[in-house]
């Protein structure tokens, strides 16, 4: 008998924590997107639509939140912030198909942002193919800010899959960024910076081809 | 023997002295990332001037081994002397350092050295010196202590030597400050009165407390080190001394650079070196890599042009990086930073001398970074690569690796 009643004691002890918890997790508030600041109801009920329609791709939609917030804060207009996330997530869905597997929102981020400069999504899968088990986080960022400063794309694209073919890793590639910044600050023009620094770190890493320890990293498997 | 004649094989070590005593102190771990590798050479000449005796001469070879990546740092020197009376001394030295695994701010260093001295001749000795640092590491700032301990054999005679110090260091532009308290202990007498430092009743040692201070420029193909000591005696240990150092090193070619050393040395307690005044002069050739200080024509050019107010961004040996960002405006105005890395959440900038500055401590990956003036308009900060950020701004690029 007292076996019984302690029994039935601990399953209304884990009930009334169970309801609890339940109770305590409805009453949290649903994690902010960043829409609720955007004054404007068409253009917050578009926003969330694009979200909708890009999480049902299976695309990660934080960095179209992040663009939400970006534009709130830079107190953009209401239909400009709902364009830019528009843009923002057909670049993002069509980073995911070219840089599949990988689910990482870095490794989107970059993509999306290559082809916001230009580079067309043939090179992502063109890069994937060469790094399909390390991320592409660094190199895609390097192309994108290389991009940015006015390097042709494929001179750009031609010598960071180069010293990526070559084994370098992300601080030897976020060198030879470095390098161009100074060139061209000096008034080298920004292609000729390239060429002549794409040349010494590769001739580095001739050196050290032998010793590199270019770490593989862990495969961006998408999970199932 | 006089002593001042003991203390001679010791002579050509202050050179010695004084080559490594700028090296040691910041941790050697590569801090632009990726693995670094110097193999060099170093000839050279000086003059010592001890005191109470007549200057010598001596010839100096050095050869020095530096290995580093993100993770350790090993160095390897050998070095032979030869003074103009005859006498010779040889000298190896082997430290390594290593972070501290999860604790990517917390470096642990170790070094030995090994010396013999007047191997030819009758009064050989030799001295052996170790010694144990932790640093602790920031990006522009960093403090350390260290457990040193020493033995020196000179005349059949052993001495013991022990010795910690505790200090700090900043860097802030072309500049490297280091500020350091040192307390020795040593039972050398010879040493120690050479350098008139005397025990003013019975003790078992000599202690002695030195605070030091060295700051360090590089400039173009430049590199100047400038160090003050001042010493006094604690306890029963009366006396003071003083010393002045400086050394310029200058990058002739990409693998020829002119070593130039000059001034006064307090005597060593760990490694038996005397006071003295020294000058001196060696010539370096790099037989692997290159100079830490070398820098290209190009990159000169660069310096001279580069803007003042250009972001700079050092990244992190173990990943991440530390920006700072510079804005000119004027003294009574708002000046803010936001970025990618903290959901654009403005940050107010601080005035630091005639432009506002911050830095921030960004993560791996793709930043995007922008300032405003006033509440004004967003804009790239000077020197990233800018982006229409495609709400009617822009904004500046920030890839960490």
């Amino acid at each position: 008998m007292k076996k019984m009643a302690a029994h039935c004691t601990r399953l209304i002890t884990l009930g009334a924590c169970v309801m609890a918890l339940d109770a305590a997790r409805s009453a949290l508030p649903a994690q902010s997107d960043g829409t609720e600041a955007v004054s404007d109801i068409r253009a917050r009920t578009a926003i969330l639509l694009v979200f909708k329609n890009t999480s049902a791709k299976g695309v990660p939609i934080d960095p179209l939140v992040r663009k939400v917030r970006e534009g709130v804060s830079k107190k953009s207009d209401p239909a400009r912030i709902e364009t830019a996330v528009q843009l923002l997530a057909q670049r993002l869905e069509t980073s995911f198909i070219a840089l599949a597997p990988t689910f990482s929102v870095e490794e989107l981020s970059a993509g999306a942002d290559a082809l916001q400069v230009g580079v067309p999504a043939s090179t992502l899968r063109d890069l994937r193919k060469l790094w399909l088990t390390r991320p592409l986080t660094v190199p895609l960022g390097i192309l994108y800010e290389l991009v940015s400063r006015e390097i042709p794309v494929a001179q750009a694209t031609k010598r960071v899959r180069e010293l990526m073919h070559k084994g370098a890793n992300d601080a030897q590639l976020a060198t030879l960024s470095a390098n161009v910044v100074a060139d061209v600050a000096a008034g080298l023009a920004p292609d000729a910076a390239l060429e002549l620094r794409a040349k010494g770190v590769m001739t580095l890493l001739s050196f050290a081809e032998s010793f590199t320890t270019a770490a593989p990293a862990k495969p961006p498997i998408r999970p199932k | 023997m006089t002593f001042g004649m003991s203390l001679f094989g010791f002579i050509p070590l202050v050179l010695l002295a004084i080559l490594v005593q700028s090296a040691v102190t910041q941790p050697a771990i590569a801090q632009s990332g990726g693995r670094t590798s110097n193999v060099s050479i170093q000839a050279g000449a000086i003059t010592v001037q001890q005191p109470n005796r007549t200057a010598l001469s001596a010839a100096t070879i050095s050869l020095s081994a530096r290995r580093a990546n993100n993770h350790s740092a090993l160095r390897a020197a050998g070095h032979l002397f030869r003074t103009s009376d005859g006498s010779t001394a040889a000298q190896a030295t082997l430290g390594a350092e290593l972070a501290v695994p999860r604790l990517p701010s917390l470096r642990l260093e170790f070094s030995g050295t090994a010396t013999t001295f007047g191997a030819l001749s009758s009064d050989r000795g030799s001295s052996r010196e170790g010694y144990v640092r932790q640093h602790y590491v920031r990006a522009r700032f960093g403090v350390f202590g260290t457990l040193g301990a020493g033995t020196v054999r000179r005349d059949r005679v052993g001495h013991h030597a022990l010795a910690w110090d505790a200090g700090a260091w900043t860097r802030r532009g072309m500049f490297t400050g280091v500020l350091s308290l040192r307390r020795s202990f040593t039972n050398d007498s010879l040493l120690m009165e050479a350098s008139d430092i005397f025990l003013s009743r019975a003790a078992r040692h000599y202690a002695v407390q030195d605070l030091q201070g060295t700051v360090t420029a590089h400039r173009s193909r430049f590199e100047w080190v400038a160090s003050a000591a001042w010493r006094n005696g604690v306890g029963a240990t009366t006396g003071h001394g003083v010393a002045l150092l400086a050394a310029v090193t200058t990058n002739l070619t990409s693998r020829f650079g002119l070593v130039i050393t000059g001034g006064q040395q307090l005597a060593e307690p760990l490694s038996g070196v005397p006071a003295a005044k020294v000058l001196g002069a060696s010539l370096r050739m790099f037989l692997l890599g290159g100079s830490s200080t070398r820098v290209p024509r190009q990159a000169a050019r660069v310096s001279a042009n580069a803007s003042p107010l250009a972001t700079r961004i050092d990244r992190h040996a173990t990943g991440g990086a530390a920006v700072t960002v510079r804005v000119e405006a004027p003294s009574s105005a708002s000046v803010e930073f936001a970025g990618s890395f903290n959901d654009w959440a403005s940050l107010p900038m601080t005035r630091i001398g005639d432009t506002f500055e911050l830095t921030v401590e960004l993560p791996r990956g793709t930043h995007r970074v922008a300032v405003r003036v006033n509440g004004g308009e967003w804009k790239a900060p000077t020197g990233l690569a800018r982006v229409k950020d495609e709400l009617g701004g822009e904004s500046g690029i920030v890839v960490v690796p």
